[in-house]
């Protein structure tokens, strides 16, 4: 009998949660560190490993057509590269 | 039985490449994605000329209701997935369970929102209090319209794993229905980290 | 064959065109003005083009109205493509097409009385230009449910005589149709009648659904399909 807990799809939750767990961990501050952005950075990009994960895994885009897969990989580098380069530098030459 | 030969069929299965639901279904998601990508690139726009005052904004926001509603979208978004596993090895009661409890969970972020959203109103902050919660309750308050149609999804999927079309129809319905759902939860897994948790 | 729905679709295309050429290179209200502009700045700035926004609302005022002719049309196409009896899909897609004709003609008419005296006391122009500006994103609310009922009516379509990604495609697009409205609560940022998700995604996707959704249309009746469809 095929089980309904004991499965990947049921390991990628628990890792999903246990990241998120860590996040919140991350943004009260780490022990010894005192720049907070790090903690930020950190956070976002736990953010978008976990929509990689979701995209993959959940909306079972691992197997899918190559050029949609590309996409979701693409989407979630692309945009979580931009928004921890533009989250406490001067990118925008303010 | 039936399950373990389904089992045993799946490494072959899944070196086919295959489209999950119809492909209009992800021009939809696709779209979407990149709608809310220009979302946080523009919030991190602004944010840099004022980082001060979203900081400490953020500092407002109740981490732990916002930490809630996020296990409650991963995990309803773990039933879904599981309901999907259940359809497909023609477990229909089992898969109609799992989607109702997806639809609960999902309820359960509304009503927590709500707690969320008055507990600020309760204090004097509206979307006029600064540029941090304009974008927080204009980002929240999208999200939110996308979980209530995501609800209105998850119900119609309900209807159709118990129809009476063909097992290969329901299943395209279900899979294109599931994705959006996952969809709504994973731009929460951004707005979560963007609004409540990045500093 | 069918000239007369063929006008009625190209009258989109035509309409949009005209109104953009009124609203851009007459009024020249592209980028529109900022909701922050102070009173007398937004009195001099309809005091020193009184004749070019006068100019351009008329040409605006006629834009607006060639939208009614293509929600006709594709109302007429909807009316085949609805497998239910009842058309509710085509009935509130032409009856919130025509409140949106309403707002752009109204946003369009409201320049024009604002531009009409401009020597009158700035706090009345100052009040006319907010009026005509959160006239035209009243569009909004009426545009996500006409498009939501396109939509709809694409994918209940069994003959497919639009294709079933364009469905999907006018569902995205009441998305992005939403956040206009909330022009209303703001002056600054991106939600302002001025900003990216108010103004400039609005303003740029309806533009471009408009035309796939015209050419799509003549498309199905150059292939034959909507012949065939008329003849079951």
């Amino acid at each position: 009998m095929q089980s309904l807990v004991a499965n990947r799809a049921t390991l990628i939750w628990l890792g999903l949660v246990v990241a998120t767990c860590l996040s919140v961990e991350l943004f009260k501050g780490l022990p010894g560190l005192n720049a907070p952005y790090v903690g930020g950075m950190a956070v976002t990009a736990i953010a978008f490993l976990k929509t990689r994960f979701i995209l993959l895994d959940f909306m079972e885009l691992r197997h899918a057509p190559r050029p949609m897969r590309l996409f979701a990989e693409c989407w979630w580098i692309a945009i979580g590269a931009i928004v921890i380069a533009t989250f406490r530098t001067n990118f925008f030459g303010l | 039985m039936h399950g373990s030969h389904t089992e045993a069929a799946r490494p072959q299965v899944s070196r086919q490449r295959h489209m999950p639901g119809e492909e209009g279904v992800w021009l939809f998601i696709f779209g979407d994605m990149l709608f809310f990508a220009v979302f946080f690139v523009t919030f991190n726009y602004y944010r840099a000329h004022d980082v001060a005052l979203y900081t400490r904004s953020q500092l407002q926001l109740n981490q732990a209701l916002g930490l809630a509603n996020t296990l409650i979208l991963l995990t309803s978004s773990w039933c879904v997935v599981q309901s999907l596993r259940a359809f497909r090895s023609e477990r229909i009661a089992t898969s109609k369970y799992l989607l109702a409890g997806a639809g609960v969970l999902g309820m359960a972020f509304i009503v927590s929102k709500a707690i969320e959203w008055s507990d600020k109103f309760r204090h004097g902050i509206t979307v006029e209090t600064n540029e941090f919660f304009m974008f927080y309750f204009m980002f929240t308050g999208i999200h939110l319209i996308h979980v209530i149609i995501g609800l209105g999804v998850l119900a119609y999927l309900y209807r159709t794993v118990g129809a009476r079309s063909s097992h290969a129809a329901r299943l395209v319905t279900l899979e294109g229905g599931a994705a959006f759902w996952h969809l709504v939860d994973m731009l929460w897994v951004v707005l979560f980290a963007l609004l409540y948790l990045m500093r | 064959m069918h000239r007369g729905l063929k006008l009625c679709i190209w009258s989109g295309p035509a309409g949009f065109g005209l109104f953009g050429i009124g609203l851009i290179a007459f009024a020249h209200f592209l980028p529109p003005p900022p909701p922050t502009l102070g009173m007398d700045q937004v009195a001099e700035l309809y005091r020193n083009n009184a004749l070019g926004i006068r100019l351009g609302a008329i040409l605006m005022m006629f834009g607006a109205s060639m939208f009614g002719p293509f929600f006709a049309a594709t109302s007429a196409f909807m009316w085949r493509m609805e497998p239910r009896a009842e058309k509710p899909y085509t009935w509130t897609q032409a009856m919130n097409g025509t409140v949106i004709v309403a707002c752009f003609f109204l946003g369009g008419l409201l320049l024009a009385i604002t531009a009409y005296r401009p020597d009158r006391a700035p706090e009345l122009t100052y009040l006319m230009n907010d009026i005509s500006w959160i006239v035209f994103i009243l569009a909004a609310p009426p545009a996500v449910f006409q498009s939501v009922a396109i939509g709809l009516a694409v994918l209940a379509d069994p003959n497919k005589l639009l294709p079933r990604w364009m469905g999907y495609f006018t569902l995205w697009v009441a998305v992005i149709f939403a956040p206009v409205i909330l022009g209303v609560l703001f002056k600054s940022g991106p939600f302002a009648w001025n900003g990216l998700f108010s103004f400039w995604l609005g303003a740029g996707i309806v533009g471009v659904w408009a035309n796939i959704l015209a050419f799509q249309m003549l498309g199905a009746i150059k292939s034959g399909r909507w012949t065939q469809v008329l003849e079951q």
